[in-house]
Protein backbone atom coordinates (compact mmCIF):
# COMPACT_ATOMS: atom_id res chain seq x y z
CA UNK A 1 0.00 0.00 0.00
CA UNK A 2 2.39 2.57 -0.80
CA UNK A 3 0.62 5.19 -2.61
CA UNK A 4 2.40 6.66 -5.69
CA UNK A 5 1.53 10.38 -6.60
CA UNK A 6 4.50 11.89 -8.19
CA UNK A 7 3.26 13.23 -11.22
CA UNK A 8 5.04 10.97 -14.03
CA UNK A 9 3.82 7.75 -11.96
CA UNK A 10 0.45 9.38 -11.52
CA UNK A 11 -1.13 6.06 -10.21
CA UNK A 12 -2.70 5.87 -6.53
CA UNK A 13 -2.42 2.24 -5.65
CA UNK A 14 -2.09 0.44 -8.90
CA UNK A 15 -4.86 -2.00 -8.40
CA UNK A 16 -6.61 0.07 -11.22
CA UNK A 17 -4.01 -2.18 -13.71
CA UNK A 18 -5.34 -5.77 -12.43
CA UNK A 19 -8.82 -4.28 -13.55
CA UNK A 20 -7.17 -3.19 -17.13
CA UNK A 21 -5.37 -6.71 -17.49
CA UNK A 22 -8.52 -8.90 -16.56
CA UNK A 23 -11.38 -6.66 -18.78
CA UNK A 24 -8.52 -6.82 -22.00
CA UNK A 25 -8.20 -10.16 -21.33
CA UNK A 26 -12.18 -11.11 -21.39
CA UNK A 27 -12.35 -8.65 -24.26
CA UNK A 28 -10.07 -10.61 -26.27
CA UNK A 29 -11.51 -14.06 -25.27
CA UNK A 30 -14.89 -13.36 -26.00
CA UNK A 31 -14.36 -11.41 -28.97
CA UNK A 32 -11.63 -13.87 -30.79
CA UNK A 33 -14.37 -16.46 -30.01
CA UNK A 34 -17.54 -14.62 -31.16
CA UNK A 35 -15.50 -13.33 -33.94
CA UNK A 36 -14.25 -16.79 -35.05
CA UNK A 37 -17.93 -18.51 -33.89
CA UNK A 38 -19.74 -15.54 -36.10
CA UNK A 39 -17.48 -16.29 -38.85
CA UNK A 40 -17.38 -20.04 -38.36
CA UNK A 41 -20.98 -20.83 -37.90
CA UNK A 42 -23.10 -18.57 -37.70
CA UNK A 43 -25.83 -20.49 -38.04
CA UNK A 44 -25.81 -22.74 -35.49
CA UNK A 45 -26.01 -20.47 -32.36
CA UNK A 46 -26.45 -16.80 -33.44
CA UNK A 47 -27.99 -15.87 -30.13
CA UNK A 48 -25.66 -17.05 -27.83
CA UNK A 49 -22.58 -15.72 -30.41
CA UNK A 50 -24.01 -12.49 -30.70
CA UNK A 51 -24.21 -12.15 -27.23
CA UNK A 52 -20.44 -13.13 -26.50
CA UNK A 53 -19.83 -10.55 -29.17
CA UNK A 54 -21.58 -7.80 -27.47
CA UNK A 55 -20.26 -9.04 -23.62
CA UNK A 56 -16.91 -8.16 -25.75
CA UNK A 57 -17.41 -4.82 -26.59
CA UNK A 58 -18.86 -4.71 -22.81
CA UNK A 59 -15.48 -5.48 -21.44
CA UNK A 60 -13.71 -3.68 -24.23
CA UNK A 61 -15.62 -0.24 -23.14
CA UNK A 62 -14.19 -1.45 -19.20
CA UNK A 63 -10.89 -2.09 -20.03
CA UNK A 64 -10.41 1.72 -21.96
CA UNK A 65 -12.12 3.34 -19.38
CA UNK A 66 -10.14 2.14 -16.60
CA UNK A 67 -7.00 2.60 -18.93
CA UNK A 68 -7.99 6.43 -19.07
CA UNK A 69 -9.30 7.78 -15.99
CA UNK A 70 -11.19 10.68 -15.89
CA UNK A 71 -14.92 11.34 -14.52
CA UNK A 72 -16.30 10.56 -18.04
CA UNK A 73 -14.88 7.53 -18.19
CA UNK A 74 -15.62 6.32 -14.28
CA UNK A 75 -19.31 6.67 -14.97
CA UNK A 76 -19.48 4.66 -18.56
CA UNK A 77 -16.54 2.50 -16.76
CA UNK A 78 -19.33 1.64 -14.16
CA UNK A 79 -22.45 1.56 -16.29
CA UNK A 80 -20.56 -0.97 -18.03
CA UNK A 81 -19.80 -3.06 -15.01
CA UNK A 82 -24.05 -3.04 -13.96
CA UNK A 83 -24.38 -4.01 -18.01
CA UNK A 84 -22.02 -6.92 -17.42
CA UNK A 85 -23.84 -7.77 -14.06
CA UNK A 86 -26.96 -8.09 -15.45
CA UNK A 87 -25.65 -9.88 -18.56
CA UNK A 88 -24.28 -12.72 -16.72
CA UNK A 89 -27.05 -13.02 -13.67
CA UNK A 90 -29.67 -12.54 -16.60
CA UNK A 91 -28.20 -14.44 -19.44
CA UNK A 92 -27.01 -17.26 -16.73
CA UNK A 93 -30.04 -17.47 -14.95
CA UNK A 94 -32.23 -18.17 -18.89
CA UNK A 95 -29.49 -20.42 -19.97
CA UNK A 96 -30.14 -22.52 -16.65
CA UNK A 97 -33.96 -22.19 -16.88
CA UNK A 98 -34.08 -22.58 -20.65
CA UNK A 99 -30.86 -24.46 -22.00
CA UNK A 100 -32.42 -25.16 -25.23
CA UNK A 101 -32.26 -21.53 -25.86
CA UNK A 102 -28.69 -21.67 -25.76
CA UNK A 103 -27.15 -24.41 -27.77
CA UNK A 104 -23.94 -23.53 -27.66
CA UNK A 105 -21.95 -21.86 -25.02
CA UNK A 106 -21.53 -17.67 -24.63
CA UNK A 107 -19.26 -16.01 -22.01
CA UNK A 108 -22.29 -15.76 -19.82
CA UNK A 109 -23.63 -19.02 -20.12
CA UNK A 110 -24.78 -21.23 -16.32
CA UNK A 111 -22.91 -17.86 -14.52
CA UNK A 112 -19.52 -17.91 -16.52
CA UNK A 113 -18.97 -21.47 -15.31
CA UNK A 114 -16.89 -22.04 -18.42
CA UNK A 115 -14.64 -19.59 -17.73
CA UNK A 116 -14.28 -20.33 -13.73
CA UNK A 117 -17.50 -18.16 -12.82
CA UNK A 118 -15.08 -15.08 -13.10
CA UNK A 119 -17.64 -13.32 -15.40
CA UNK A 120 -19.68 -13.33 -12.51
CA UNK A 121 -17.07 -12.24 -9.68
CA UNK A 122 -15.26 -9.55 -11.81
CA UNK A 123 -18.24 -6.83 -11.88
CA UNK A 124 -19.08 -7.18 -8.15
CA UNK A 125 -15.24 -6.63 -6.99
CA UNK A 126 -15.00 -4.22 -9.98
CA UNK A 127 -17.79 -2.50 -8.50
CA UNK A 128 -16.18 -2.76 -5.23
CA UNK A 129 -12.93 -1.58 -6.68
CA UNK A 130 -15.03 1.96 -8.58
CA UNK A 131 -16.96 2.25 -5.24
CA UNK A 132 -13.73 3.13 -2.97
CA UNK A 133 -13.07 6.79 -2.30
CA UNK A 134 -9.79 6.83 -3.21
CA UNK A 135 -10.30 4.97 -6.71
CA UNK A 136 -13.01 7.59 -7.07
CA UNK A 137 -10.49 10.64 -6.62
CA UNK A 138 -7.95 8.91 -8.31
CA UNK A 139 -10.62 9.06 -11.62
CA UNK A 140 -11.40 12.36 -11.22
CA UNK A 141 -7.97 13.70 -11.02
CA UNK A 142 -7.54 12.17 -14.27
CA UNK A 143 -4.36 9.24 -12.21
CA UNK A 144 -4.20 5.85 -12.86
CA UNK A 145 -5.63 3.68 -10.35
CA UNK B 1 -9.35 -35.64 -40.92
CA UNK B 2 -8.55 -38.61 -38.96
CA UNK B 3 -5.80 -39.51 -42.24
CA UNK B 4 -4.03 -36.14 -41.66
CA UNK B 5 -3.62 -37.35 -38.22
CA UNK B 6 -2.53 -40.54 -38.41
CA UNK B 7 -0.28 -39.31 -41.19
CA UNK B 8 1.47 -36.70 -38.68
CA UNK B 9 1.81 -38.93 -35.83
CA UNK B 10 2.25 -42.96 -36.64
CA UNK B 11 2.11 -45.70 -34.08
CA UNK B 12 1.58 -42.66 -31.79
CA UNK B 13 -1.39 -44.08 -29.20
CA UNK B 14 0.31 -41.33 -26.40
CA UNK B 15 -0.79 -38.01 -28.77
CA UNK B 16 -4.47 -39.64 -30.23
CA UNK B 17 -5.99 -40.53 -26.76
CA UNK B 18 -4.78 -37.54 -25.15
CA UNK B 19 -6.28 -35.67 -27.71
CA UNK B 20 -9.37 -37.36 -27.75
CA UNK B 21 -10.95 -35.63 -24.40
CA UNK B 22 -10.55 -32.37 -25.98
CA UNK B 23 -10.74 -33.06 -29.69
CA UNK B 24 -13.42 -35.53 -31.18
CA UNK B 25 -11.85 -35.70 -34.23
CA UNK B 26 -9.39 -37.77 -32.33
CA UNK B 27 -11.77 -41.03 -31.83
CA UNK B 28 -11.68 -40.78 -35.44
CA UNK B 29 -7.86 -41.29 -35.08
CA UNK B 30 -7.87 -43.94 -32.59
CA UNK B 31 -10.41 -45.95 -35.05
CA UNK B 32 -8.03 -46.15 -37.82
CA UNK B 33 -5.50 -46.60 -36.33
CA UNK B 34 -7.17 -49.92 -34.72
CA UNK B 35 -8.25 -50.83 -38.00
CA UNK B 36 -5.57 -53.05 -38.87
CA UNK B 37 -4.39 -56.27 -36.83
CA UNK B 38 -0.96 -54.92 -36.05
CA UNK B 39 -0.85 -51.28 -36.40
CA UNK B 40 1.81 -50.61 -33.85
CA UNK B 41 4.36 -52.88 -35.81
CA UNK B 42 7.05 -50.39 -37.48
CA UNK B 43 5.67 -49.68 -41.30
CA UNK B 44 2.66 -49.69 -40.62
CA UNK B 45 2.34 -46.30 -42.61
CA UNK B 46 4.73 -44.87 -44.21
CA UNK B 47 6.47 -41.94 -42.31
CA UNK B 48 6.77 -39.38 -44.46
CA UNK B 49 9.38 -36.21 -43.75
CA UNK B 50 8.59 -34.46 -46.71
CA UNK B 51 5.00 -34.12 -46.21
CA UNK B 52 3.54 -35.00 -49.44
CA UNK B 53 0.20 -36.43 -49.57
CA UNK B 54 0.71 -39.28 -51.72
CA UNK B 55 0.72 -42.25 -49.62
CA UNK B 56 -2.01 -40.70 -47.88
CA UNK B 57 -4.26 -40.83 -50.50
CA UNK B 58 -3.15 -44.51 -51.02
CA UNK B 59 -3.55 -45.48 -47.59
CA UNK B 60 -6.92 -43.88 -47.80
CA UNK B 61 -8.09 -46.26 -50.43
CA UNK B 62 -6.69 -49.41 -50.42
CA UNK B 63 -6.27 -49.30 -46.63
CA UNK B 64 -2.54 -50.40 -46.47
CA UNK B 65 1.13 -48.44 -47.43
CA UNK B 66 3.83 -50.15 -48.57
CA UNK B 67 6.40 -50.15 -45.63
CA UNK B 68 9.05 -48.15 -45.47
CA UNK B 69 12.08 -49.57 -45.51
CA UNK B 70 13.75 -47.42 -42.89
CA UNK B 71 10.85 -45.40 -41.01
CA UNK B 72 12.67 -42.36 -39.87
CA UNK B 73 11.92 -42.03 -35.59
CA UNK B 74 12.03 -38.15 -35.99
CA UNK B 75 8.74 -37.23 -35.96
CA UNK B 76 7.55 -40.17 -33.85
CA UNK B 77 10.21 -38.85 -31.11
CA UNK B 78 8.51 -35.34 -31.58
CA UNK B 79 4.89 -36.43 -31.34
CA UNK B 80 6.18 -38.45 -28.05
CA UNK B 81 7.82 -35.66 -26.61
CA UNK B 82 5.02 -33.19 -27.33
CA UNK B 83 2.72 -33.62 -24.71
CA UNK B 84 5.02 -34.28 -21.66
CA UNK B 85 7.46 -31.28 -23.02
CA UNK B 86 4.08 -28.98 -22.93
CA UNK B 87 2.94 -29.99 -20.11
CA UNK B 88 6.09 -28.98 -18.27
CA UNK B 89 5.89 -25.46 -20.01
CA UNK B 90 2.12 -25.42 -18.47
CA UNK B 91 3.48 -26.04 -15.10
CA UNK B 92 6.36 -23.90 -15.17
CA UNK B 93 3.72 -21.26 -16.19
CA UNK B 94 1.19 -22.08 -13.17
CA UNK B 95 3.95 -22.10 -10.87
CA UNK B 96 5.39 -18.73 -12.11
CA UNK B 97 1.57 -17.52 -12.00
CA UNK B 98 0.96 -18.47 -8.64
CA UNK B 99 4.11 -16.98 -7.43
CA UNK B 100 3.24 -13.65 -8.86
CA UNK B 101 -0.38 -13.52 -7.19
CA UNK B 102 1.33 -14.80 -4.13
CA UNK B 103 4.49 -12.15 -3.77
CA UNK B 104 1.52 -9.36 -5.16
CA UNK B 105 -1.13 -9.85 -3.06
CA UNK B 106 1.47 -10.24 -0.36
CA UNK B 107 2.44 -6.74 -0.83
CA UNK B 108 6.37 -6.49 -2.70
CA UNK B 109 6.31 -5.00 -6.09
CA UNK B 110 8.23 -7.50 -8.52
CA UNK B 111 11.58 -8.86 -7.63
CA UNK B 112 14.52 -9.55 -9.93
CA UNK B 113 13.63 -13.81 -9.64
CA UNK B 114 10.21 -13.62 -10.78
CA UNK B 115 10.70 -11.38 -13.89
CA UNK B 116 13.87 -13.65 -14.86
CA UNK B 117 11.33 -16.56 -14.10
CA UNK B 118 8.92 -15.07 -16.51
CA UNK B 119 10.70 -14.30 -18.85
CA UNK B 120 12.37 -17.72 -19.00
CA UNK B 121 8.90 -18.56 -19.47
CA UNK B 122 8.76 -16.57 -22.66
CA UNK B 123 11.70 -17.85 -23.68
CA UNK B 124 9.95 -21.47 -23.72
CA UNK B 125 6.80 -20.16 -25.33
CA UNK B 126 8.60 -18.80 -27.95
CA UNK B 127 10.57 -22.47 -28.91
CA UNK B 128 7.15 -23.51 -28.56
CA UNK B 129 6.26 -21.33 -30.97
CA UNK B 130 8.48 -21.76 -33.66
CA UNK B 131 8.15 -25.91 -33.05
CA UNK B 132 4.42 -25.22 -33.72
CA UNK B 133 4.99 -23.26 -36.38
CA UNK B 134 7.89 -25.64 -38.22
CA UNK B 135 5.49 -28.64 -37.49
CA UNK B 136 2.72 -26.48 -39.64
CA UNK B 137 5.33 -25.90 -42.06
CA UNK B 138 6.28 -29.29 -42.73
CA UNK B 139 3.05 -30.16 -43.82
CA UNK B 140 0.96 -30.98 -40.41
CA UNK B 141 -2.57 -29.40 -40.38
CA UNK B 142 -4.28 -29.38 -37.21
CA UNK B 143 -7.96 -29.62 -37.18
CA UNK B 144 -9.07 -25.92 -37.14
CA UNK B 145 -5.93 -23.74 -38.19
CA UNK B 146 -7.24 -20.30 -37.86
CA UNK B 147 -7.94 -21.00 -34.04
CA UNK B 148 -4.32 -23.15 -33.50
CA UNK B 149 -2.93 -20.10 -35.45
CA UNK B 150 -4.83 -17.39 -33.36
CA UNK B 151 -3.40 -19.59 -30.01
CA UNK B 152 -0.18 -19.68 -30.70
CA UNK B 153 -0.04 -15.70 -30.78
CA UNK B 154 -2.25 -16.00 -27.83
CA UNK B 155 0.75 -17.95 -26.16
CA UNK B 156 3.83 -15.64 -27.01
CA UNK B 157 2.00 -12.59 -27.17
CA UNK B 158 0.41 -12.02 -23.53
CA UNK B 159 3.30 -12.46 -21.28
CA UNK B 160 5.37 -9.61 -22.61
CA UNK B 161 3.08 -6.79 -21.90
CA UNK B 162 3.05 -7.76 -18.52
CA UNK B 163 6.81 -7.93 -17.81
CA UNK B 164 6.97 -4.49 -19.87
CA UNK B 165 4.54 -2.94 -16.89
CA UNK B 166 6.14 -5.00 -14.19
CA UNK B 167 9.48 -3.90 -14.84
CA UNK B 168 8.76 -0.65 -14.85
CA UNK B 169 10.23 2.04 -12.44
CA UNK B 170 6.64 2.77 -11.21
CA UNK B 171 5.85 -1.05 -10.70
CA UNK B 172 3.37 -1.66 -7.69
CA UNK B 173 2.61 -4.91 -6.05
CA UNK B 174 -0.19 -4.93 -8.46
CA UNK B 175 1.87 -5.31 -11.86
CA UNK B 176 3.17 -8.75 -10.00
CA UNK B 177 -0.34 -10.10 -9.37
CA UNK B 178 -1.09 -9.23 -13.06
CA UNK B 179 1.96 -10.90 -14.22
CA UNK B 180 0.67 -14.17 -12.72
CA UNK B 181 -2.66 -13.85 -13.95
CA UNK B 182 -1.00 -13.23 -17.32
CA UNK B 183 1.32 -16.76 -16.69
CA UNK B 184 -2.15 -18.69 -15.30
CA UNK B 185 -4.04 -17.40 -18.50
CA UNK B 186 -1.29 -18.29 -21.02
CA UNK B 187 -1.09 -21.31 -18.98
CA UNK B 188 -4.60 -22.52 -20.26
CA UNK B 189 -4.19 -21.33 -23.61
CA UNK B 190 -1.06 -23.40 -24.04
CA UNK B 191 -3.34 -26.30 -22.69
CA UNK B 192 -6.01 -25.70 -25.32
CA UNK B 193 -3.10 -25.42 -27.79
CA UNK B 194 -1.93 -28.81 -27.08
CA UNK B 195 -5.38 -30.65 -27.32
CA UNK B 196 -5.59 -28.59 -31.43
CA UNK B 197 -2.79 -30.03 -32.58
Amino acid sequence: MTPDTTPSGRRVDGMGSVFVALYALFALAAGARSAFQLATKFGDAPLAYLLSAAAAVIYAVAAYCFARPSATSYRTGRAALLVELAGVVGVGALSVAQPDDFPDQTVWSNFGEGYGFIPLILPVVGLWWLSRSRTREGFAEGRLT
Amino acid sequence: MPIDNVRAFPHNDCITRRGAAAVGDAEHTVAHAHDGADDYSPGRFHISTSGSGGERTLSARTGHVAPAARSTPRRVVWAALLAPVTLTIVAFLVLVGLWGVASGTRGGAPGRPLLMAAALAELELVVHAVVALAVMAAGHRPDSTGEFLGYVVVTVGMIPFALARARGPHATRFDAVVLGIVCLVTAVAVLRLLSLW
